[in-house]
């Protein structure tokens, strides 16, 4: 099948003010920000998609995806065009990307039930300022909250800054509906708990894309109260002795709605105005007055507790400002974007892995080892640290950071630099027994490790790949790796 | 023709750390870049390797061993022959001592024109490139923005310079040297993937001062003729800046301290 | 008597002249004999404040011409036995002073920012590592004491008028000239911001009143530099814009004014040598990079900066150096 088939057959469905098919929009929507340096130098190696469609109800995404379905076009279903892990990239010649720009619709703010409903494609900023003023809030919070959207946020399994207080988006999301590639659609309806079999929310819930099109969904909300918020901040000697804090506060039964800990690399690249060469630990506490005190209480009482490892306080006003400075709007991801173009310079790449308290120290020792040693660029590398930032009871992750000078042409850089430093850290992380990925997804190019990351537990994922995509239209080599798209993989 | 490059690899001055009990610079961790008027030079240079292709670039770098990855990679952008001039005894050199080890080893080679930038990152002094002309006896223009014609056959370069009030046409005779301006827009050519792991080690020429022969004390301290006593790094630190208002005292304080910098005349 | 010999680039003659400072500084107003060498102009105004001063006889021998100035250089010690030669860190002055040094084979400082003297010896200061450290340098060796000079560092107070005694002096043979000028332009008036030593940048905070920045910039002799965020508002056009997605800048002086300082705007002006911050806001990030920051109004800053600026000088304001 050509292109213009697909147009064709696309236009039998939509009408021509919802089809997107000029040159630069399509090569923009040949891949995200995993090759962003490529991207921005004009120099992409995979195909633009047949056709950028934007659906405004249910209703056109079932007839979309199922005449995809029948004549084996590839699906790429995005919302915020966030995704950092190749979700959104292009492999195959015949792609469709199904966007959700029209599906924007706040539909219910439910206050007295605490939920809130909304379509796809409204982003995460649009709601909580919805939200805001009523003095609530959704407790989800990404770096990229001012773009990103809720069908992304839902499909990728994200996590916010304030996830140690509200969880990731998998425990905020109520119900959802979406469409599966037979044109089938699956309202999962908004209780407060059910014991109704296995919970489906979860077969939709970080699909990547994979197997269904999410259209809308419902969330959780929560009492908003930013002025009680307290913040705290540490100099320590190392991320060990940060860890041992973060662990005893959540141990404790503390929840901290951020609680992090930065390596002091990562550390000179955030709070260069005061880190002092050393490493930070910081929290925020938020919430009703005696809940934020207690908690101010609790994070302190660990603080003393591993006081060898600390170096100093510092200046909770130094943390609440560069706090407030945090997120990521478009403007600054088109500003990296022209950065790439005039600099031969971005900011950077990161893997996120997840381990238990026992293991999260020494796995960050053994990546810095393996990449120092073993990695043929270290002299290129400019930075190279990472930070905690998502507790639990039983464990934290990891955020590798890393940016090195590029040295080589920009189709190069991913095998060049990237890639190497990803696999030692993937290779480590699952040697031990942790997760290869925290927040960000699989995407496409972590698909090599899936099997391994799943174990024997792969078969399930198999099987639901087999049911609910079995012509394999839903965004062909993200999670499942494929062999066909290995030529993209090097 | 024949053309030599200096080019010093410099820590890249953000990752410097001071060790304040040692009362020394710790530069070990901070990585090595080359210096980017050094690299505006190389990349002068290979533009024009590229355009006159019987072109024969050597760069001459002396520097720690630690170097040597950076310098490979210049093989593998197109340069023939990668010297790196390094010695132990070689350590605490001041401008005159490295200008002297240089001058020694370009004795030694058969050359058009030597290229370099006009100052490092690092000392910042500027000295080397006529001090080293000086030694050799050789012409030398520094500042230059642009090469403009070079053709040993007539002897000649052509350069201009941006001078402090205007900018300047020269005509320099060969062999000179020739110190470039940082030009953001003339970059080194990308490594490719292909090269990234070329053995280039046939192109890289590793030598010290028993190749050199200079005597003991023209290395190193010994050999130097300016010393470093001490050095203050408050401003390496985070600065402590000096807190002011925007009322008249304030004013009075930035007029002032623009006077002390030179920045306005009293 | 000490003597100090001080190199006059004609560009820059006043600069060169003050330079007489150093002598002052360092052996006091009567403590030594001032020769200058004028070899490519600047003789007149040198006669006024020299004890001697050097002319060539064969006609200007202008500053390029480094390996004939060297050889002077070399002679006149030969000759005179100077103890110290200053030369002022400008463009050529930095190009004739290294060839100098290496002919007498004598210790040269660069860019001086601080003399002294200390038990007989003299300590000269200067910036490195892009200014992130100041080093204590002295010379060793039999040679004079030679260094080149950050001009406008040193001024001097009411100077002496002195009438000189000159000295047509004979440029020693130098092998063929090896430099020859063959057109000088004057700087065109647009010029990029990274090759500007002072930048005057403003902000959101300022967005509004971009022509007193334009002011203020004149003013300093330098040029006018935004953040994104002016850019955005539509103050200033792209090509002013400094930081990680801009120009990555590094002039000697960085003015922001309202500018608070973002991480990618911090990333571009790292280099820079001081920087003035001026913001409402004290925990602005750009205070981390700040040797001053100013906390309040920018606009007022400004008009008040320009009001002391471009009033006309009185000699009250002078001979703090
Ligand atoms: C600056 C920056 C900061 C970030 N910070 C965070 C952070 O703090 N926490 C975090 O978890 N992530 C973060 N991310 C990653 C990214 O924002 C998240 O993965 C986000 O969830 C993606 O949402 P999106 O709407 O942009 O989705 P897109 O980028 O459009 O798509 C992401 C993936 O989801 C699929 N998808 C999109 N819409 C749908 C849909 N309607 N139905 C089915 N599948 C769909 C796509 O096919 C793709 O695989 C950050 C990214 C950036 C650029």
């Amino acid at each position: 099948m050509d292109k213009n088939t697909v147009l064709e057959l696309v236009a039998r469905i939509l009408p021509a003010s919802q089809i997107n098919t000029t040159a630069d929009d399509l090569y923009d929507a040949a891949a995200d920000r995993y090759k962003k340096y490529a991207k921005a130098r004009k120099v992409l190696d995979v195909p633009p998609p047949a056709a950028i469609v934007y659906p405004r109800t249910t209703e056109e995404v079932a007839r979309l995806l199922a005449m995809c379905n029948t004549h084996g076009i590839n699906v790429i279903p995005r919302s915020g065009k966030t995704a950092t892990e190749g979700g959104l990239e292009n492999w195959k010649e015949n792609t469709l990307v199904v966007d959700a720009r029209d599906l924007n619709r706040i539909i219910k703010i439910d206050e007295y039930n605490m939920q809130a409903t909304v379509e796809a494609g409204v982003t995460l900023q649009a709601l909580e300022n919805e939200l805001n003023q009523r003095g609530l809030t959704t407790g989800h919070s990404p770096q990229s909250k001012p773009v990103a959207k809720l069908g992304g946020l839902v499909a990728t399994r994200s996590i916010g800054q304030f996830s140690t207080l509200y969880g990731g988006i998998e425990d905020m999301v109520v119900g959802l509906e979406c469409v599966f590639p037979d044109g089938h659609v699956a309202r999962i309806k908004n209780v407060p708990r059910r014991a109704g079999g296995p919970d489906i929310r979860h077969i939709a819930i970080g699909n990547e894309g994979t197997l269904c099109y999410i259209t809308e969904v419902t969330v959780k909300l929560y009492r908003h109260f930013p002025a009680n918020n307290v913040f705290l901040g540490y100099l320590i000697k190392d991320v060990a002795s940060g860890i041992k804090v973060l662990r005893e506060v959540m141990v404790n039964g503390y929840r901290p709605s951020v609680a992090r800990v930065y390596s002091e690399e990562d550390a000179r690249q955030h709070f260069s105005h005061f880190y002092k060469g050393h490493c930070v630990l910081l929290f925020m506490a938020e919430g009703n007055q005696g809940i934020v005190q207690a908690t101010r209480a609790g994070i302190e009482a660990a603080v003393e507790r591993f006081k060898d490892g600390l170096v100093e306080p510092v200046d909770s006003g130094l943390i609440a400002a560069w706090f407030a400075r945090l997120n990521w709007s478009q403007k600054d991801i088109d500003d990296e974007f022209q950065g790439m173009i005039h600099n031969d310079s971005h900011a950077g790449f990161t893997t996120e892995v997840s381990a238990d308290w026992e293991t999260i120290p020494v796995l960050y020792e053994n990546v810095m080892k393996r990449v120092r040693a073993e990695f043929p660029r270290a002299h290129d590398l400019t930075m190279l640290g990472g930070h905690s930032s998502h507790s639990y009871i039983n464990g934290t992750n990891l955020y590798f950071v890393y940016n090195y000078a590029i040295n080589c042409a920009p189709e190069d850089e991913l095998r060049v630099y990237h890639h190497p430093i990803q696999r030692i850290i993937v290779e480590e992380t699952l040697k031990l027994g942790g997760s290869m990925c925290h927040h960000h997804g699989i995407g496409k190019y972590r698909s090599e490790w899936t099997r391994d990351e799943h174990g024997s537990a792969y078969y399930l994922l198999e099987k639901l790949k087999q049911a609910f995509d079995p012509n394999g239209i839903m965004n062909f080599g993200t999670i499942f790796y494929q062999a066909e798209g290995a030529r993209f993989l090097q | 023709m024949k053309i030599l490059c200096l080019l010093k690899p410099v820590p890249d001055v953000d990752q410097l750390r001071y060790d304040r009990a040692r009362n020394v610079l710790v530069r070990e961790q901070a990585r090595l870049i080359l210096n980017p008027e050094d690299a505006t030079a190389a990349a002068t240079a290979l533009e024009i390797k590229r355009a006159v292709p019987d072109t024969y670039l050597e760069t001459v770098s002396m520097a720690p061993r630690g170097a040597r990855p950076h310098l490979e990679d210049l093989a593998r952008r197109g340069v023939d022959q990668v010297t790196l001039i390094s010695d132990l005894r070689y350590a605490g050199s001041d401008t005159w001592a490295t200008s002297r080890v240089l001058a020694r080893y370009l004795e030694t080679r058969d050359y058009d024109c030597v290229f370099c930038g006009t100052h490092t990152l690092d000392g910042g002094t500027g000295q080397v490139p006529a001090q080293l002309a000086e030694l050799l006896g050789l012409p030398v223009m520094v500042g230059i923005t642009a090469l403009a014609e070079l053709d040993p056959r007539a002897g000649q370069a052509v350069v201009e310079v941006d001078g402090e009030r205007a900018l300047l046409r020269f005509a320099v005779a060969l062999p000179a040297v020739l110190g470039f301006q940082y030009n953001p827009d003339r970059k080194l050519p990308y490594l490719r993937y292909a090269d990234l792991n070329r053995d280039v080690s046939q192109q890289v020429v590793v030598l010290g001062n028993n190749a050199l022969g200079l005597a003991e004390t023209e290395l190193g301290l010994r050999g130097s003729l300016t010393q470093v006593r001490r050095i203050e790094v408050d401003a390496l630190e985070t600065k402590t800046p000096l807190r002011l208002r925007a009322d008249q005292e304030g004013l009075d304080t930035v007029c002032h301290w623009l006077e002390q910098k030179g920045f306005v005349q009293p | 008597m000490k003597r100090v010999l001080v190199y006059i680039d004609e560009e820059a003659v006043e600069d060169s002249l003050a330079l007489l400072e150093i002598g002052r500084r360092l052996y006091g107003e009567q403590g030594f004999c001032a020769y200058a060498l004028a070899a490519g102009g600047g003789s007149g105004e040198a006669g006024r404040r020299f004890d001697y001063v050097f002319r060539a006889r064969s006609g200007a021998l202008p500053n390029f011409e480094a390996a004939a100035l060297a050889r002077c250089i070399a002679a006149l010690h030969q000759a005179y036995g100077f103890d110290v030669i200053v030369f002022p860190a400008t463009h050529w002055g930095r190009m004739v002073a290294p060839r100098a040094a290496a002919r007498l084979r004598a210790g040269l400082v660069a860019d001086v920012t601080a003399v002294g003297s200390e038990g007989g010896e003299i300590w000269m200061a200067r910036p490195a590592f892009s200014g992130r450290l100041l080093a204590t340098v002295v010379c060793r060796g039999g040679g004079p004491v030679m260094l080149s000079v950050r001009p406008r560092v040193f001024t001097q107070r009411a100077p002496a008028l002195k009438s000189a005694e000159f000295i047509d002096i004979d440029v020693p043979d130098t092998p063929a000239p090896g430099v020859r000028l063959i057109e000088r332009r004057e700087k065109p008036a647009v010029r990029d911001i990274r090759e500007s030593a002072v930048l005057v940048a403003g902000g959101g905070g300022i967005a509004r009143d971009f022509p007193l920045l334009e002011r203020l910039a004149q003013a300093l002799h330098g040029l006018v530099a935004a953040s994104r965020q002016a850019v955005d508002l539509g103050s200033a056009p792209r090509a002013i814009q400094v930081g990680q997605s801009g120009k990555i800048v590094s002039p000697r002086l960085y003015v922001a004014i309202g500018i608070s300082g973002a991480s990618p705007h911090l990333a571009g002006i790292r280099n820079a040598e001081y920087v003035i911050a001026v913001n409402p806001d004290r925990q602005a990030p750009i205070g981390s990079l700040a040797d001053i920051v100013v906390e309040g109004d920018g606009r007022a800053f400004v008009e008040g900066l320009l009001e002391r600026l471009e009033a006309p000088r009185t000699q009250s304001h002078g001979g703090r150096g």
